[in-house]
């Protein structure tokens, strides 16, 4: 296991290399530079391209705006494109060994405070909608596998399959109309209220859980169809199998022979996706996060790829690639631990 | 008899039709809440480009002039008076003496000449701002409340760029590793101070006790709120709901949710729509035909594709009747604009036009043909557009085209992509849209053939010698009435020369505040004129 582990952790090296520099090349490759950026901004103002007739790029009211060459060189200096790719990836390289992500073009920090700044906001929803899927999911999957064919399961099934497939976008939609707007039961959107500062800690405390529940069920509800089918699918063929029949046949109670015999190998593959609970710290949706006002690194992301603020997202990238890879390997140590017949040599 | 009526029209069209006034015993106090719509991801003075940014710093920061909303004169700020030299090209400032930055030191010339200065010291990082400020040679202090501005030429936009200059502190943003670091924190001269940013949650400004204004009875009626809070809700229906909730005293709205998602309470109960129209320029969308290819270079076919365009429908199913047609590439109301008829939707005319210029459907196959260079060519091209927002309108017109024989393709590309292939040069036909612009416009960046190049505005590569001698010519006349003059010849030229097919102007502002509200007027000329809004006693 300590071999397969220290391969794992070595095969890593190239992966990461891999990774940063596919991304690195591909967000280069791709039109709009940081620079262009800034000549758009001087070009258009600051909206992006409209159409029609509504909207759309506002020229600057001041007149002649032509870039000269002067202008175009300064802004390459200052963003160090004055210099080739492959030199831009080894100093990216070169400033990470001393966990320098460089600076974000588009809010002029140190990248490293900007995803500091985003990421406690991702990591509350992660969390929270990590451990309720798991609370409720593996119960539910359990009670299905019991009952399955019986009135419980199908209707429950049903009602899953309805949820799974509500887009997040509408989902979020309807419960901000009905229970935010109409019946006045949660806030719109945000975190905390204004007046956060100024509560009690019990008052904190149930003002973030009020602010949580909408944005929270928009999280939950794809994974949680999944989770619950995979326990009950999972469930069902632990129950069939041998050792159950004969945990029976020797006259256990039900309880033990589900809980104490069946659920723990019911559990293995469940715990696969355990690993992910390393993503749960970059969990971010660019979707519920606009909807909902919260200031996570979903929307980060994606606005950087937009204004193609290439620092953030090769800080993004390293970071979640590291995440990820790491998870992997955490699904195998629990792998061994939940099944010791499991050797990975 | 005509003469008269021409004149008595052109008059009802340059007189203001309302003029509001501020209300001078408007009530002081309370916090006004209204959405930015988006977050400035900085609101450094020098180092911000966004539009949200500008918003904030239009409350917190100073120049040392301003227009006024219902005149368009200009208003002094910082400045209490100033001097243009005989030649147009000398601006002296004369500072007020009782104007205090929000550290509380005076604003002095040393002030202004550092906010100039720092827009060209590399160290700065502020060459996006200089080609605004490229028409000034330098900053001199006469004295400590004295600063003169030299141009390098006679462009009339001069005298703005130098009064509206934002003028910061240079004992605070002299530390350049300071200031680098002020991303959120904002240190100026205007009516509030920036009290706090919060990441993702809120902007609170905060009524700036020793601002001179504040014993000036020239700004009496403006700026009466304590407070003012701004939030970034990119959602239009977050937005919506929060307004019906009572959580923001002031949105934008577009045409769609004035017509259709605001109706019923409390709509009109506790948040009020208005429909208003103001002389401040409005954009207009726009397709434009590439000049560097033959297919365009003849101005028959672009008249007549412009004849095939039914904006009339267009305005009709999607715009709810709400914008005017474009006449041109100048706000329809701008005292600018030739008058000219705007190209009506006319199929026959059309293939007449089409036909004079060679192009007609031999073979019977249902698209038109030419020989170009000895080679049998069939009316095709290819029509790029960045915003699938648009799709139903080009949908529509390459119907109207088909029928005329002429083969259109669609092709949606993601904004850096498109703008990738619009600045080389690289399309058959583009739509996008021009923002109003400058209440007193300056065409070179759009057409004058010196923008012709890779990268400029001139992406089509519209090239009129006549046009680019009145553009010249006008840039640097300083007298406002010759400038019209020049210009409408300018604005007609192009017209006539239908280099792009001109699309709408929006006719009306669209917005709705709460029942709190107290305001002067719906509207004033050259703006909405928050600034002259109290909250109503409750």
């Amino acid at each position: 296991m300590i071999v397969y582990l220290i391969r794992r952790l070595l095969l890593m090296i190239p992966t990461f290399f891999g990774i940063t520099v596919v991304t690195f090349v591909l967000i280069n490759l791709a039109p709009g530079s940081p620079i262009e950026q800034k000549l758009q901004a001087i070009r258009f103002g600051a909206a992006g391209g409209g159409g029609g007739g509504g909207g759309g790029g506002g020229i600057n009211t001041r007149g002649d705006t032509s870039v000269n060459e002067e202008v175009i060189e300064a802004l390459k200096k200052q963003y160090g494109f004055d210099k080739p790719l492959h030199v831009r990836y080894f100093i990216w390289l070169k400033n990470l060994t001393r966990l320098d992500f460089g600076e974000s073009f588009t809010y002029q920090e140190p990248v490293i405070d900007v995803i500091k700044s985003k990421f406690p906001v991702s990591l509350q929803f992660g969390i929270a909608s990590l451990i309720l899927t798991y609370l409720v999911c593996i119960p539910l999957g359990v009670r299905k596998a019991i009952k399955a064919g019986a009135a419980f399961d199908r209707i429950t099934t049903i009602l899953l399959n309805l949820t799974y497939s509500i887009p997040p976008l509408v989902l979020g939609i309807f419960l901000i109309v009905v229970f935010a707007g109409k019946l006045n039961m949660f806030p719109i959107g945000g975190i905390q209220s204004d007046d956060y500062e100024s509560l009690t800690s019990m008052g904190k405390l149930w003002d973030r859980v009020h602010h949580f529940v909408l944005p929270l069920i928009c999280y939950m509800i794809g994974g949680f169809t999944e989770l619950s089918v995979l326990m009950r699918n999972s469930m069902l063929d632990v129950i069939k199998s041998d050792f159950v029949r004969t945990a029976r046949a020797k006259g256990l109670s039900e309880n033990i022979v589900i809980f104490k015999h069946a659920l723990r190998n019911a559990l293995i593959p469940i715990a696969t996706g355990l690993g992910g609970f390393f993503g749960a710290f970059l969990a971010g949706s660019l979707i519920i996060e606009q909807m909902f006002n919260l200031d996570g690194i979903g929307l980060l992301g994606y606005q950087s790829v937009l204004s193609r603020d290439y620092n953030v997202i090769m800080g993004l990238t390293f970071i979640s690639s590291l995440l990820l890879m790491f998870g992997r390997v955490f699904s195998d140590i629990i792998y061994v631990l939940i099944d010791p017949r499991i050797d990975f040599k | 008899m005509k003469g008269l009526l021409t004149l008595i029209l052109s008059s009802a069209l340059t007189a203001p039709a309302f003029a509001a006034a501020p209300n001078a015993n408007a009530p002081k106090g309370g916090n006004f809440v209204f959405n930015l719509g988006g977050e400035p991801p900085t609101v450094h003075p020098i180092t911000a480009t966004d539009a949200y940014s500008r918003y904030v710093q239009n409350y917190v920061c100073d120049g040392m002039a301003t227009r006024d909303s219902e005149t368009y004169d200009w208003k002094p700020r910082l400045a209490e008076k100033w001097e243009i030299s005989k030649d147009n090209k000398v601006f002296t400032f004369h500072l007020r003496k009782d104007a205090v930055f929000h550290d509380g030191t005076p604003v002095t010339a040393d002030d202004v000449k550092f906010s100039f200065d720092a827009i060209f010291e590399p160290k700065y990082e502020a060459a996006h701002l200089r080609p605004y400020y490229e028409g000034l040679t330098k900053a001199e202090v006469i004295d400590a409340h004295t600063i003169r501005f030299t141009a390098r030429d006679l462009y009339f936009n001069n005298f703005e760029s130098a009064a509206t200059l934002t003028v910061i502190p240079k004992k605070i943003y002299s530390d350049i590793e300071k200031s680098k670091k002020m991303n959120r924190q904002l240190v100026c001269a205007g009516p509030y101070v920036l009290s706090k940013f919060d990441r993702g949650q809120v902007i609170t400004l905060k009524k700036f006790d020793k601002w001179y204004g504040n014993k000036d009875a020239a700004y009496a009626g403006m700026y009466n709120f304590d407070t003012i809070t701004m939030r970034f809700y990119k959602d239009e229906n977050v937005e919506l709901e929060r307004a019906k909730k009572g959580e923001l005293d002031y949105l934008d709205l577009r045409v769609e949710a004035f017509m259709k998602k605001t109706e019923g309470a409390p709509w009109g109960k506790t948040i009020i729509k208005h429909k208003v129209e103001n002389s401040a320029p409005k954009s207009y969308g726009f397709i434009g035909w590439n000049f560097r290819k033959e297919l365009f270079q003849d101005r028959s076919v672009r008249v007549a594709l412009a004849h095939l365009l039914n904006r009339e429908e267009m305005n009709k199913k999607f715009r709810y009747g709400m914008s005017d047609l474009a006449n041109g590439a100048i706000y329809l109301r701008s005292e600018y604009n030739p008058g000219n008829k705007a190209l009506e939707f006319n199929p026959k005319k059309a293939q007449e036009l089409l036909a004079k210029a060679g192009w007609t459907d031999k073979d019977k196959n249902g698209v038109l043909e030419k020989e170009v260079n000895g080679k049998r060519t069939e009316f095709k091209f290819t029509l790029i557009y960045p915003s699938k927002d648009t799709e139903k309108y080009y949908t529509m017109y390459r119907e109207d085209l088909k029928k005329a024989g002429i083969d259109m393709e669609l092709k949606y590309l993601e904004w850096n992509s498109f703008l990738k292939l619009v600045d080389e040069g690289n399309f058959d036909a583009v739509t996008m849209a021009w923002g109003g612009g400058s209440v007193d416009p300056d065409p070179k960046q759009i057409w004058h053939s010196a923008s012709a190049v890779a990268g400029g505005s001139n992406f089509i590569a519209y090239k009129n010698p006549e046009v680019d001698k009145l553009i010249d010519e006008a840039r640097v006349e300083p007298n406002k009435a010759k400038r019209v003059a020049a210009l409408k010849k300018v604005y007609a030229k192009i017209a006539e020369d239908a280099p792009y097919a001109f699309l709408f102007n929006d006719k009306y502002a669209f917005y709705a505040n709460s029942s709190r509200m107290g305001m002067p007027a719906e509207t004033f000329k050259y703006e909405i004129g928050r600034d002259y809004w109290w909250l109503k006693a409750q």
